[in-house]
């Protein structure tokens, strides 16, 4: 199938001269200028020419390939890429001093754009001579959140020998996509973070131990447990050993994130901040090796209907927290936010910490005394006086109230 | 680098263009066409241009132009060639000099190639009719034309490219060369079987028309029959039965149809089909144009020939519906109405992005637009102060655009 869907823009120049062609050679077919008439000759060489344009308009996308490999490009606003852009003749035609047009979204800007009324277009022109491949490397820069891909991709080819021009048109999507994060802005987290209950997050000091984890032996106090005992050391050192075992403790997190504006469903104006905040939150959970678990109020597909990041921790987790971020669409729907409170109730057992981002209202409040009931602690992100930080939900409240 | 030989190779096709009468002038006049003094002329005035040009740079007036004009004209007489002769082409170079110097992308190159293969032809004829030895190289000037046409096209495509000439030079001269030399060789190909040609074109003509005259000749022979039964007694119509008889009889025993019908006759009958041919295909061009041009100006229409494209579609938006209370769907509505008014609008099974591809319009620079209409129409019927602000602002834009459209 071929990739490029062809529209014609052809001069009459050519036309012109191949119709008084026809007539050179009609008069030439009468012997009155001699056998070999140079009338003749001018006349098969305005044909052959204009059949050559007629070939070539037909036949110059017939082996040309577009490499449109699936490729992911992720980076940070203000950063710097370039992607490659593949071309390959697999024919003899060479497209000689043509255009390529692409039209992209605007999270990203490449050099050499131009902004019209249709979109935000990057011309570049080429030559691809027959048998030959090209690769284009297209230096671009990440403007703001979101995901981009690059909406039309065209190819202006003109005519060999001028007059008219062919224009390409690539069927289907090209495949590159381009996913910026969101910025990471900080704010000062609460250092009353410990770690709470029973659970796997290792800490020098805990209450809650692993038996299972054990590294190493000391030598036995009164009041270790029988249990403890390493009875094979004990044998060897003809002492009593107990074994030491790793101090754990639970410490997850369950950020919930409120992307809609006070009693509207539309998004915030500051959704841009809101996010920003989240991806510094899960960053410094990751460094930490903190696992933690998302949901944002944004309708999505599946059997939580609203986006929602399981626990996890590490490099990967991560990855995937920003890509979420990166791709809500601020202009798309939102979800209400008591949905998200009634599945965090039911997951918060899990997290002794809860984080609420976003506009909070009134409303929230009975969901989130639940949860603190259920011995989480909850805190809200609070923007005061040009600070931001995370406050317990209690003083949260009171200041509001005052 | 494109510039320069854009200049190089407009400016060798006009000079072309006036060798072409130059050289014909001559020929009519028995002289001997002055192809090396022209040639030489050319590259001095090319050369000097230059020259100046890189001396005097942005400060070359009209007046250092007009020296030269000067300068051309005394070499060229000093060369041998007429006065006159001189004298036009120190005039048209020169011409052709300011013109670029001031407008450097002038492009006459259409017009130019266009009147040489005019101008040729019609001096060609009165040569060949003379039997002026010089008659067919002159229209060899014209060939030489088009392929500094051919080659300056391409090679200027090429440079436009800013990865550099020199990058991989071998292969883009490679390039021209190549399909410049495979345009002439096929056309010389074709040139050389002419006579073939031409020979099987008379063969197949003469027989054709034999055949016609042979199958219409019991008609003509009845008709001169009834003529001679009643002016002449029997026995003069039978010799001449007899005499017409074995003429046809020799006719058919000869098998040289080229006597049939004489060159002359046939080239006045085919001139003759091809002007009356040319006549039909301009009147039913001309028809063709007026009517595509029409239908552009009324635009999109509603009636059988547009109903055609979209199967059983109504425009979505029409008298009947009322418009809706929402401030956004109310504003889209509007937009639709008008555009509907016009015959531009969108039908009832189409998205909002099926009919911005239909008209030709890309969807993606009205993304605000549909997201907050269907995120209206669809979804919750509120949106924030900025969002509101951008999906008018844009709808208005949008308007702009559809009323281009129209134009």
């Amino acid at each position: 199938m071929k990739q490029f869907q062809k529209e014609i823009k052809s001069g009459r120049f050519y036309y012109g001269l191949a119709a008084i062609a026809l007539f050179f050679i009609f008069l030439s077919f009468f012997g009155i200028f001699g056998t070999y008439s140079s009338l003749m000759w001018l006349g098969i060489l305005l044909i052959v020419i204009h059949l050559a344009n007629h070939l070539y308009e037909k036949h110059v996308d017939n082996r040309l390939e577009l490499i449109n490999p699936r490729q992911i490009i992720r980076l940070y606003p203000e950063e710097e890429s370039e992607f490659v852009f593949r071309l390959k003749q697999h024919g003899w035609l060479p497209i000689i001093g043509g255009r390529l047009i692409l039209t992209y979204d605007q999270v990203i800007e490449m050099d050499d754009m131009k902004k019209t009324t249709t979109g935000t277009v990057f011309e570049k022109k080429l030559n691809v001579l027959g048998r030959e491949a090209i690769e284009l490397r297209i230096p671009f820069r990440a403007v703001k959140r979101g995901v981009g891909r690059i909406r039309s991709v065209r190819l202006e080819v003109p005519y060999l020998f001028g007059y008219g021009k062919i224009s390409l048109y690539l069927q289907g999507m090209y495949r590159t996509e381009f996913i910026v994060y969101p910025e990471i802005t900080e704010f000062s987290l609460s250092n009353r973070l410990k770690p709470k209950k029973h659970g796997d997050y290792q800490s020098n000091f805990s209450i809650f131990e692993n038996p299972t984890a054990s590294y190493g032996t000391r030598s036995y106090l009164p009041g270790d447990p029988m249990n403890q005992i390493h009875w094979k050391a004990t044998a060897k050192r003809q002492d009593m050993q107990t074994k030491v075992v790793e101090r754990v403790s639970q410490l997850s997190w369950l950020i919930l994130v409120n992307v809609r504006e006070m009693n509207v469903p539309s998004f915030t104006g500051q959704i841009e901040t809101i996010l920003s905040h989240t991806a510094y939150l899960c960053r410094y959970a990751t460094e930490k090796n903190i696992p933690y678990q998302v949901l944002i109020n944004v309708p999505k597909r599946g059997s939580v209907p609203f986006y929602s990041l399981s626990s996890g921790s590490g490099k990967d987790h991560y990855a995937k927290t920003l890509e979420t971020l990166a791709r809500i669409n601020s202009k798309g729907l939102t979800t209400d936010f008591n949905r998200s409170l009634q599945y965090a109730k039911s997951v918060a057992s899990e997290h002794p910490y809860v984080f609420h981002l976003g506009v909070f209202q009134d409303d929230f409040l009975p969901g989130y005394q639940a949860i603190q009931g259920s011995g989480s602690t909850v805190s809200v992100l609070n923007h005061q006086f040009q600070k931001v930080g995370l406050v317990p939900l209690e003083s949260y409240t009171e200041e509001v109230a005052e | 680098m494109k510039r320069r030989i854009d200049f190089g190779y407009r400016f060798t096709i006009d000079a072309l263009t006036l060798f072409v009468f130059i050289y014909y002038l001559n020929a009519h006049a028995d002289l001997t066409p002055p192809v090396w003094q022209f040639l030489i002329v050319f590259i001095a005035a090319v050369f000097g241009y230059v020259v100046n040009k890189g001396i005097m740079g942005e400060q070359l007036t009209l007046f250092h132009l007009f020296m030269q004009g000067l300068l051309i004209l005394l070499l060229g007489y000093t060369l041998g060639m007429l006065m006159f002769h001189a004298a036009i082409i120190a005039v048209f170079l020169t011409w052709r000099f300011i013109v670029y110097h001031y407008r450097p992308d002038t492009n006459h190159e259409k017009g130019m190639v266009f009147v040489s293969v005019l101008l040729g032809f019609f001096l060609y004829l009165p040569a060949v009719y003379e039997s002026n030895p010089y008659a067919h190289q002159g229209l060899y000037i014209v060939i030489a034309q088009l392929i500094v046409l051919l080659s300056g096209k391409m090679l200027s495509s090429m440079v436009s490219v800013e990865d550099g000439f020199f990058n991989q030079w071998h292969r883009k001269v490679g390039h021209i060369v190549g399909i410049v030399g495979a345009v002439l060789g096929t056309s010389v190909a074709l040139f050389l079987m002419a006579p073939i040609f031409i020979k099987s074109f008379h063969t197949a003509f003469n027989w054709v028309t034999y055949q016609l005259g042979l199958g219409i000749s019991p008609i003509i022979n009845w008709f001169d029959q009834q003529i001679d039964e009643s002016a002449e007694p029997e026995p003069v119509e039978r010799e001449n039965v007899q005499s017409e008889e074995s003429v046809m009889e020799e006719v058919n025993n000869e098998n040289n149809f080229a006597d049939v019908v004489s060159a002359e006759t046939l080239l006045m009958i085919i001139v003759g089909v091809f002007v009356v041919a040319l006549f039909v295909f301009y009147f039913i061009y001309r028809k063709r144009m007026v009517r595509i041009g029409s239908r552009e100006k009324e635009s999109q229409q509603p009636d059988q020939i547009a109903r055609q494209r979209v199967k059983n579609s109504t425009f979505a938006v029409s008298k009947k519906v009322k418009p809706p209370k929402n401030e956004v769907r109310k504003a889209f509505y509007e937009l639709e109405y008008w555009a509907a008014k016009r015959k531009i609008g969108r039908y009832a099974d189409e998205t909002v992005n099926q009919w911005l591809r239909r008209i030709e319009l890309d969807a993606s620079s009205y993304q605000d637009v549909i997201d907050v209409y269907q995120h209206v129409r669809y979804g919750e019927s509120t949106f924030s102060e900025n969002q509101r602000e951008t999906y008018f602002a844009q709808l208005r834009q949008l308007k702009q655009d559809l009323k281009k459209k129209l134009t």
